[in-house]
């Protein structure tokens, strides 16, 4: 570089270096304002160091039904909050808090204790107070430094036990859930939910919470706000649930044990899951009282028997026999077998539930239609415990549904290998045959039973039964909708799933069961009775679908323990679940 | 000012704010003793910035007897070693909140490639600035620097740490700003930062995100930098005109302010020294930048020139960041404020910096005079 260029080049450096100079003055000039303008306003703050940052839940999302129905949602409720630092007298002043709210002090001692934060830090020491309590301690707060009073929400469930164990109810975080989310910015005290609805979308029903940065004077009382961030809304959901369906479902379980569920087997979407006895969720928010909870624990009300219990299927798992004696070709539509009332094998006689009558020559049709133990006695046996074990497992007794609900249990068949490792013992031909109808060892959650029947009518395909229909950004409104998934597709035959079909649809017209018929509709549907042990007290089973041939809705419902007349009553209901679907969503797809 | 005089008054500004750095640490261990009754953690920093300034002393007498004109041969070799260096820390890297920043070396001591790695961009960018122009032409010149320092930047960034990143990035670009450009140049120069802009936005972490995020909008997070913001410009303004003292100062202490022996020092300095503590800091570091400015005048080699505008830019650079981001002026970026912040790889490059600025004086070029 000559040295004009060099020149050129130290003029610009002492340009640069009056700009930086310049900055560097700004630099003083903010300094002067924040140290000698403000300097005694900034020495009164750092001197209690009176900055605190309050913390409140933002509202969760609302859950609501299929046609915007709230099923849950937030209402305003108030919080007390601590700020140890502030307390002049601890134990006056959390006395009073103790008196207001009903706890006892040391419980309150013991909340401020365990938060392990800062004496800086508020600590939420009762949330959801009620309006009187929280007026009472409204008057009283000026005398109270370093107790606060916030405003915040609390969890209702307006429709009151209408599908509580779908939604599940929100509860205070516990001890394990928090070690697990403290890095999702969980605190002590938060909400969160608990089961159900409630806990399966958590992430997305969760708001985010405000925090505001206030400046507080001598006597812990707000100041000002020198930072707010607002609370944000949780995202609703809306649940594919039709609460009137929902409704009707669990007033026909009524006071018994039982299930009921309305599904649509086209896309999985469950209109209704029904399990009784129930429980009202808004008690988890006020607080249960001690004879509630006896009562609920004496009944298992809060067990969701739709997903989580397990019944033997009986005859309802029949159509799993049919399929695997027409597949393998063992059998086919027209092979006939002698009903006698019953089958002696191995010197002991396997009753017929007709027994001592008899069904005489049965088709697969007519064996459907009477239910008839014989035939299918005789099919399992032919088909041989092997081939019986393999359909049912491919029809997915022995996995979940994948439901979007927790605690699914999955259902059981048994096999020789473990009845040998169980019992000691071997597997008899018997042991086949009770299988063949339902009996024995097996179990089958409702949502499984109500998935067979789906997929049967669906010609081999098993939608994921699911409740998230969409889900609702609070601020654009903006709506993300499920898409329906392929749980499974069976691989049978469409010759051997139309000839099950045939069979079921002449179950609705036969004996008792007639009256499950909807004008215009051809409904496939079956029936079973599984002994419980205790004598007159049955599973009782009605599974059914319908329109036969392009299947708009599925339904079950399922009575535990109930007396034997009862699976003979069921018809009638299952019919009133059908009609009022057909009345509500008929016209929609044409109904044949 | 007389020739000689210049490497006095660079080294007294230099030995002065040293001094600075040293006397608040002791000031805050006092505080701490006051407050806590026993010395506490800014004690035990003033004793190892004591051990460290030894080491950073020693290494500056052994740069003397080297020629600066040496480094020319050197910068090939050194950027290797360094990136190496740089990508070593990826893997082996230690720091805080899952970032690697620097290599493990004696007990808590540790080495931070990215401090040093400053002092190698500005050799390197000062080497290809001026190579003949027979070898390599001017626009070429402009894109091999920026090859040269894009790696560094993207290899920092990836620790990650941010406000180093941008700092190699800021010094490269006040480097250039003193090149001969012509309108279309720095045309093409704007384009390629533009995009780089983009690209490294793209890449940020969240957290990076939100603390930029946080600057251009302080409601945003106040819970997060913005609350360290805050507490941090309470802890200044409560210093006043002459600064609580000894006895006075309790957000120190306290410790209402993070990291305030390092990224927040300068609040340390306004709560103890107050408003006339504060100027003389910033007074310090104009002292620093106006030697700076008068040496470079003084030099004919360009190379030399370059060299020593690029440390006197990342001196700036720094000092301005850091102290604006304690008083909520700029962005909380987690650049120490120079000689005065605690950090062994930060004194020692800021010290050997010093050192080969005034060595760079010594052996310049008189003959063109």
């Amino acid at each position: 570089m000559d040295k004009l260029q060099q020149y050129r080049q130290t003029r610009r450096f002492l340009a640069v270096t009056v700009v930086f100079t310049l900055i560097l003055l700004g630099i003083i000039a903010r300094l002067y304002f924040l140290q000698v303008v403000k300097g005694t306003y900034y020495a009164g703050v750092a001197e209690d160091n009176r900055l605190r940052i309050i913390s409140t839940a933002g509202p969760r999302g609302e859950i609501r039904d299929r046609n915007g129905i709230v099923l849950a949602t937030d209402v305003p409720s108030f919080d007390i909050v601590v700020t140890t630092y502030d307390l002049e007298n601890a134990d006056q002043e959390l006395g009073v808090v103790a008196q207001l709210t009903g706890t006892k002090l040391q419980t309150l001692k013991d909340t401020v204790k365990e938060a392990g934060v800062g004496p800086f830090t508020p600590i939420t020491v009762a949330r959801n107070v009620s309006k009187p309590v929280a007026l009472k301690l409204a008057e009283q707060e000026p005398d109270l430094p370093g107790i606060q009073l916030v405003m915040s929400t609390r969890r209702s469930y307006p429709q009151g036990t209408l599908a509580a164990h779908v939604l599940g109810y929100t509860g205070e975080i516990g001890d394990t859930e928090l070690e697990k989310l403290r890095a999702d910015g969980y605190v002590m005290k938060d909400t969160i939910g608990k089961e159900g609805i409630e806990l399966q979308y958590e992430s997305l029903l969760r708001g985010q919470k405000s925090q505001k940065l206030i400046e507080v004077d001598a006597g812990g009382k707000a100041v000002k706000t020198l930072q707010e961030k607002p609370a944000a809304p949780g995202k609703s959901i809306i649940l594919t649930i039709d609460a009137r369906l929902q409704k009707m479902c669990e007033e026909l379980l009524g006071s018994n044990q039982g299930a009921a569920i309305m599904m649509d087997p086209r896309n999985g979407d469950l209109l209704a899951l029904a399990s009784a006895p129930t429980f009202d969720p808004n008690k988890f928010i006020s607080g249960i009282s001690t004879e509630d909870w006896k009562t609920w624990s004496v009944k298992g009300s809060l067990f969701n028997r739709a997903i989580a219990g397990a019944f033997p299927p009986a005859s309802t798992f029949k159509v799993v026999t049919g399929t695997a004696g027409l597949e393998t070709h063992t059998i086919t539509d027209r092979t006939i077998i002698y009903c006698g009332g019953g089958l002696t094998v191995g010197g002991r006689l396997f009753k017929c539930w007709i027994w001592p009558g008899g069904h005489g020559n049965e088709d697969i049709y007519k064996a459907y239609a009477d239910s008839c133990d014989s035939y299918f006695f005789t099919v399992a046996r032919l088909v041989g415990i092997e081939t019986l074990a393999t359909y049912a497992h491919r029809f997915g007794i022995d996995k979940p549904t994948g439901i979007d609900l927790p605690g699914e249990r999955t259902g059981f068949y048994p096999t020789p290998e473990w009845k040998l490792d169980k019992y000691n013992e071997p597997w008899y031909e018997g042991d086949t045959m009770n299988m063949g109808i339902g009996q024995g060892y097996m179990l089958e959650t409702p949502i499984r039973n109500i998935s067979i029947f789906s997929s049967i009518g669906m010609n081999g395909t098993l939608w994921r039964p699911h409740f998230l229909k969409a889900s609702v950004d609070p601020i654009t409104k903006a709506e993300a909708v499920t898409t329906p998934v392929v749980q499974d597709t069976l691989g049978i035959s469409a010759t051997t799933l139309a000839t099950v079909k045939k069979g079921l649809n002449l179950v609705s017209q036969t004996g008792g069961v007639t009256s499950i018929q909807v004008k215009g509709i051809e409904v496939c549907a079956k029936t079973g009775t599984a002994e419980t042990g205790t004598l007159n007290l049955y599973h009782t089973w009605l599974v059914a679908f319908a329109p036969m041939d392009n299947p708009q809705v599925a339904v079950l419902l399922m009575f535990e323990n109930s007396p034997y007349e009862r699976s003979t009553s069921m018809a009638p209901l299952v019919h009133r679940m059908l009609q009022q679907y057909f009345d509500l969503y008929g016209g929609e797809n044409g109904s044949n | 000012m007389k020739p000689h005089r210049l490497p006095l008054v660079f080294i007294t500004s230099v030995v002065l704010l040293i001094g600075f750095g040293l006397g608040t640490f002791y000031a805050a261990s006092l505080a701490e003793r006051y407050t806590l009754g026993h010395f506490g953690s800014f004690y035990s920093y003033f004793l190892k910035t004591l051990l460290l300034l030894g080491l950073s002393v020693a290494i500056a007498v052994m740069l003397q007897f080297v020629n600066y004109r040496v480094f020319r041969f050197l910068t090939i070799p050194m950027y290797v070693i360094q990136t190496g260096l740089l990508v070593a820390v990826l893997f082996v890297g230690r720091g805080m909140y899952g970032s690697r920043r620097w290599i493990p070396v004696v007990g808590s001591f540790g080495l931070q490639p990215s401090e040093i790695q400053k002092l190698v961009i500005i050799i390197v960018v000062a080497f290809i600035l001026t190579l003949p122009e027979k070898k390599l032409n001017t626009g070429l010149k402009i894109l091999v620097v920026v090859a040269a320092v894009v790696p560094s930047v993207l290899l920092v960034m990836r620790q990650p740490d941010l406000g180093s990143a941008s700092l190699l990035l800021g010094i490269s670009v006040v480097m250039l700003v003193h090149f001969r450009l012509t309108g279309r140049q720095l045309l093409v120069l704007g384009v390629v930062l533009a995009l780089a802009a983009g690209g490294v936005w793209l890449s940020l972490r969240p957290y990076q995100r939100t603390r930029i995020e946080t600057f251009l909008n302080p409601q945003a997070d106040p819970l997060g930098d913005g609350y360290n913001v805050i507490q941090s410009i309470v802890a200044t303004g409560s210093g006043g005109i002459w600064g609580r003292g000894i006895k006075g100062s309790t957000q120190a202490p306290l410790s209402f302010v993070p990291v305030q022996y390092a990224d927040f020092v300068f609040s340390l300095v306004g709560e103890l020294f107050g408003f006339a503590g504060s100027v003389v800091l910033v007074l310090l570091f104009i002292m620093l930048l106006w030697s700076t400015f008068l040496i470079v005048r003084s030099l004919t080699d360009d190379f030399a020139r370059y060299i020593v505008m690029g440390i006197g830019a990342m001196w700036f650079l720094q000092a301005a960041v850091n102290m604006g981001m304690t008083i909520g002026l700029s962005p909380v970026t987690g650049i120490p404020l120079p000689f005065i912040s605690y950090g062994g790889s930060s004194l020692l490059t800021h010290v050997a910096a010093a050192s080969i600025v005034v060595s760079v004086y010594r052996t310049r070029d008189e003959l063109r005079f």
